[in-house]
């Protein structure tokens, strides 16, 4: 089995026409093999999360094809997208998004149904994924009785209840302090390897470059190659080096930023950003 | 049958304000479609009294004859004698019936008169108080018209100019004022001597009594018919307001149990954007909307059942002659409407999820 999990194509999306047009996605192109974490970054804007709605099969592309386990999706009618969600993929959001009226069991145990497993073997892979991030304890919790970091639990284990072939991950630890959010990704790391499920995460964390096999710099809806960037000292984010993008020059060196407040701030202590390169987390 | 996320049920459950609110102002519609078809199986009950309790098989009446209630029937009293000629009759007697409107100290009350003769069929079935009339000064009266009215026995009752003596009351509803008397005495109150308005029959063959009167000419009727045509008459005046009314409970129990589980829907957008992302498909979510609207119209049954009881613990004892008939059939058909609300219901929120965007899991919004 060495065809990709995925294999994407000259993907476009456009959103609007003539002189409104948005070009969001770009001819992109991406493999991503079975188990491999794949990590997109890249600035607010740039077309993250209507790449990841796209492979997600919850936005139809403009142009390009999308092909997860020989199925072709831009082909594929509206109606039958919802059963190759439910059954191929799993999805991981920002802000969590469990169901608040059911407990972190039932919040797993519906993506079972939702893949045709019902009553006790749904029930005992919900409890299973559940032990294994560490929630074996909170099985009963209802979302507003868990810390971020547990509801994020949850809805990883949620994600994979349907043994999914690729998980699609928006900004996973976006919401959890830096503690927390490396857990998530390690613990994402550990789940990919066992289930054998290809993770592809969207994200401004670069803590999450740990993890991944991989790491891809999305701007202005095309990739771009990673090594051209640079980080900044003071949010630590990756910029690519450019005329217009803010810099200061510095003890002979030549430091760029994500924004004109960053580089404000360097300018005031550059020594201080110096010193801890990267470890204020703010942009 | 395996378990399943009860999603739809713990998404109600989640806010009983809610749930309570819509089931309340549910069951308050079930109460009126019950109340309504309580009252209905009321009245129909009590206008084909006479003809549930008297006893005849047939009545036969003038040519044109269609009703009990209010007819007016003049036929020789001759024809009595010609009926029992027939090979099948078992028995066949004389009754005098018209309306009559009757000056009391406080108002004017519509009555039937029944003249029957003693000893023959036709007359008060049951006496509550007193006796049946036997004299032609005497009368027996309804229960409800003598509570009414403070009408005792023993106390003199002016009809058509003639003054009568109450004797008797005996049952009758609140749809009809009976006033029974003898015959005769109906005979001078009319002033046509050797006439009655009907014959009523009793025979095991109806059809053959039938076959042999068709050549008279006259009007014969059996006990549904006639009752049939005495409710349709009666009732015709109440039917159009009281099919309203059920009308605008029906539609204010479906817009009620849509409104809850719309606004119930829409508090949690982005949630059943999740559940699409996750792959729900049109029919789970036509599911998840009917279950939720079936849930809030079980609830407004339950609450409806309950205020029912309340309602009419409350009309009987501050309007005794209403009677609210609650039989199998119209729970029945309360049950049916609960259903069909909350299919209907489903509609708009079902509506409302198949748009839903699943990118809203992502985007908010
Ligand atoms: N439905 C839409 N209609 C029109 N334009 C859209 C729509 N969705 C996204 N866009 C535009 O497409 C571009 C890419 O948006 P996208 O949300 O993919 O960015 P992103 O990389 O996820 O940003 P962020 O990091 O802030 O989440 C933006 O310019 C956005 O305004
Ligand atoms: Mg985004």
């Amino acid at each position: 089995m060495n065809s990709p999990a995925i294999s994407v194509h000259h993907l476009t999306k456009t959103f609007g026409e003539g002189r409104i047009a948005v070009h969001a996605v770009r001819d992109v192109d991406l493999d991503v093999e079975p188990g491999e974490v794949v990590l997109i970054m890249g600035p607010s804007g740039s077309g993250k999360t209507t790449l990841l709605l796209m492979l997600g099969a919850m936005l139809r592309p403009t142009a390009g094809s999308i092909m997860i386990n020989g199925i072709e999706l831009t082909s594929t009618p509206e109606r039958q997208l919802p059963a190759l969600r439910a059954h191929h993929l799993g999805f991981v959001f920002q802000d969590f998004n469990l169901l608040s009226a059911l407990t972190a069991l039932e919040n797993v145990e519906l993506a079972c149904n939702l893949a045709g497993t019902s009553g006790r073997p749904a029930e005992d892979r919900a409890i299973e994924l559940l032990r294994h991030v560490g929630l074996g304890e909170r099985l009963h919790f209802r979302p507003d009785q868990l810390s971020g970091g547990e509801k994020q639990r949850v809805a990883i284990a949620r994600a994979l209840a349907n043994r999914p072939t690729l998980l699609l991950a928006d900004e996973p630890t976006a919401n959890l302090d830096s503690s927390h959010g490396r857990d998530i990704a390690r613990l994402l790391l550990q789940l990919a390897r066992e289930q054998r499920c290809s993770i592809v995460i969207v994200s401004h964390d670069d803590r999450l470059r740990e993890i991944a096999d991989r790491t891809l710099w999305l701007a202005d809806g095309a990739f771009r190659e990673l090594d051209t960037m640079v980080v900044d000292p003071v949010c630590a984010m990756n910029v690519r080096p450019g005329d217009i993008t803010p810099h200061y020059l510095y003890g002979g060196t030549t430091h760029w930023f994500c924004s004109q407040a960053c580089r404000n701030d360097f300018a005031e202590h550059p020594e201080s950003y110096l010193r801890g390169a990267g470890q204020a987390q703010r942009c | 049958m395996n378990r399943r996320v009860p999603l739809a049920r713990r998404n109600m459950l989640a806010d009983p304000r809610r749930l309570t609110a819509g089931a309340v102002t549910v069951g308050l519609a079930i109460m009126l479609i019950l109340l309504l078809d309580g009252l209905w199986t009321g009245i129909t009950q009590s206008v084909t009294t006479y003809e549930d309790n008297v006893g005849a098989d047939l009545y036969v009446a003038q040519p044109g004859t269609r009703n009990f209630f209010g007819a007016v029937s003049q036929i020789p009293r001759s024809t009595v004698g010609e009926i029992r000629q027939q090979p099948d009759v078992e028995w066949a007697s004389p009754v005098r019936s018209f309306l009559a409107i009757v000056s009391l100290h406080d108002s004017k009350v519509p009555t039937s008169v029944i003249g029957w003769e003693a000893g023959q069929r036709g007359g008060p079935w049951e006496i509550a108080e007193g006796r049946a009339p036997e004299a032609d000064d005497e009368i027996a009266i309804g229960q409800v018209m003598a509570d009414r009215h403070e009408l005792d026995v023993g106390e003199p009752l002016d009809i058509m100019g003639s003054t009568f003596r109450i004797v008797g009351t005996s049952s009758d509803t609140f749809m009809l004022s009976f006033v029974f008397m003898t015959h005769a005495a109906t005979d001078t109150l009319l002033g046509s001597p050797d006439t009655t308005s009907f014959v009523l029959v009793g025979t095991d063959r109806p059809g053959a009594v039938r076959a042999a009167l068709a050549t008279s000419g006259l009007a014969v009727h059996d006990r549904d018919e006639l009752g049939a045509n005495d409710v349709s008459v009666m009732t015709r005046a109440y039917a159009v307001p009281v099919g309203v009314m059920r009308g605008v409970a029906f539609l204010i129990g479906i817009t009620v149990i849509a409104l809850s589980v719309y606004t119930a829907m829409m508090d949690r957008r982005r949630e059943y954007g999740i559940v699409k992302a996750m792959g729900a498909t049109r029919r789970h979510l036509l599911g998840l909307a009917l279950r939720q609207t079936l849930i809030v119209a079980g609830s407004g049954f339950v609450a409806g059942t309950l205020l029912f009881v309340v309602a009419r613990g409350l009309i009987t004892s501050v309007r005794p002659q209403f009677t609210v008939v609650l039989t199998a059939a119209a729970v029945a058909r309360a049950i049916a409407a609960a259903v069909l609300m909350a299919v209907l219901a489903s509609l708009v929120p079902a509506h409302r999820l198949a748009r839903l965007e699943p990118a809203t899991a992502y985007r908010g919004g």
